[in-house]
């Protein structure tokens, strides 16, 4: 319950400000440029700087349509033509990890550059998931506060009185047994010092 | 301490990682590797943002737990009881370093897990990865502990102990970050996790500033003890 409620409180706290990443690439002839990075749950500018006789498509794939690509089936979440420099917006539905294609239609191999830009905004879905293991942190807590039935009470409250039994033997540094025995051992030479002056 | 911990963890930062695949290696297994490894690895470079509260949290639980109690006199209804020296630096240790220990690693876990839901068995199952976060952190710890309670024994007094510490641990952190002495926390904590975070390997230089933290607290927990079982006199 803490964590989910720091979670929340750290994404809600934050300033929440955007930041940008970026990274030179070079495609082969006809090849591919394959990466995969981290989005959050937050709107996204994707600048691909080439030069303006590039000729190619741009693939987003998230995680499950990376799965699927390993297996030879293309299910892209964004599929774009780009002829030279292009912006694109993306907005994930989730946080995670994309994968990023830059495919090039060209026979000549082409450098360039792709920034990702992350716009200001409230990661959603972090604070669905901060709520859910609030809810499991505070329905744990419950759950173990309720009081059980009748039968589950008698076997605590005799569980209880095993431990408070227990508890009182280590007190003496004996058994039950050996702590009657102690006891009598304690007042018999008592008694039997009244016993010698009683017989004078 | 675990809200503070997950607080900071949690915060949301810009930037991350992002590798290249190439088209012959695009292997679904090696693609999960790579991500629990890029997790496992940002949740390691928390071990530096975490080292001034550790401090803090390590000098109250140990000035509580030593210079406190032999200042109220309760370590010498401790040392009434019939059990040995050792033993009660060694439980008293041991719970100092395991409060900060469990409660950090916990934040860390639940980064590793929270950061690519989806991707969290193949955390789960780097438990070579997940090894190295809790050797980082229990390095970390044990650093914070070891100097805590050598100022708390040395010292026997509560106010001594737990402003000494701290003050020691910032003078640390600062001496490390303003006259770039890497061998020094927190500078020495982010060599260690680049080291066990990193495709390279060691290089001779590198020895001293991994292992200059882990020695010295070694040699601190060494001499609290043989001061606390030899020499400590409790009036």
């Amino acid at each position: 319950m803490i964590v989910g409620l720091f979670v929340l409180v750290a994404n809600l706290t934050a300033s929440l400000r955007g930041s940008t990443m970026s990274g030179n690439f070079t495609v082969q002839p006809n090849g591919r440029y394959i990466y995969v990075t981290y989005l959050s749950n937050r709107p996204y500018e994707l600048r691909v700087l080439v030069a303006d006789d590039f000729n190619g498509t741009f693939y987003i794939f998230n995680y499950e349509g990376i799965k699927k690509l390993t297996e030879g089936v293309e299910t892209p979440l964004l599929e774009r033509t780009i002829r030279g420099s292009q912006l694109i917006d993306f907005a994930p539905s989730r946080r995670g990890a994309y994968m990023i294609i830059i495919e090039s239609q060209v026979p000549i191999a082409t450098s360039g550059a792709i920034s990702t830009v992350e716009k200001e905004a409230l990661s959603q879905d972090i604070q669905t998931d901060s709520a859910i293991i609030i809810l499991v942190g505070l329905a744990t807590a419950l759950i173990a506060s309720i009081p059980g039935s009748k039968r589950h009470m008698i076997a605590r409250r005799a569980l209880k009185q095993r431990s408070e039994a227990r508890a009182d033997q280590r007190k003496v540094g004996t058994t039950p047994h050996n702590a009657k025995i102690a006891s009598r051992s304690t007042i018999d030479p008592c008694l039997r010092l009244l016993f010698f002056e009683w017989l004078g | 301490m675990l809200a503070l911990f997950t607080y900071i963890t949690f915060l949301p930062r810009g930037g991350s990682f992002s590798f290249t695949v190439l088209q012959e290696s695009l292997i679904w297994e090696e693609i999960t590797r790579k991500l629990a490894f890029y997790t496992i690895r940002d949740a390691a470079g928390f071990t530096f943002l975490a080292y001034l509260p550790m401090s803090l949290f390590a000098s109250i639980f140990v000035t509580l737990s030593f210079a406190y109690e032999i200042e109220n006199g309760l370590m010498k209804v401790h040392l009434s009881h019939p059990i040995s020296r050792r033993n009660i630096f060694l439980s008293k240790l041991t719970s100092c370093f395991l409060i900060t220990f469990l409660t950090f690693s916990a934040s860390l876990l639940a980064y590793s897990f929270l950061r690519i839901p989806e991707n969290s068995l193949s955390v789960i199952f780097s438990l070579d990865l997940i090894s190295k976060l809790l050797l980082l952190v229990a390095l970390e710890t044990l650093f914070v502990t070891s100097l805590a309670v050598s100022f708390s024994l040395f010292s026997g007094k509560a106010s001594v102990s737990l402003i000494g510490s701290f003050a020691t641990f910032y003078f640390i952190q600062v001496l490390s970050e303003n006259a770039n002495l890497e061998f020094l926390p927190p500078i020495a904590f982010r060599n260690q996790a680049s080291f066990l975070f990193a495709f390279s390997t060691m290089k001779s230089a590198d020895v001293t500033s991994l292992l200059a933290a882990p020695v010295a607290s070694a040699v601190l927990v060494l001499l609290s003890y043989l001061y606390f079982s030899r020499r400590m006199q409790v009036n």
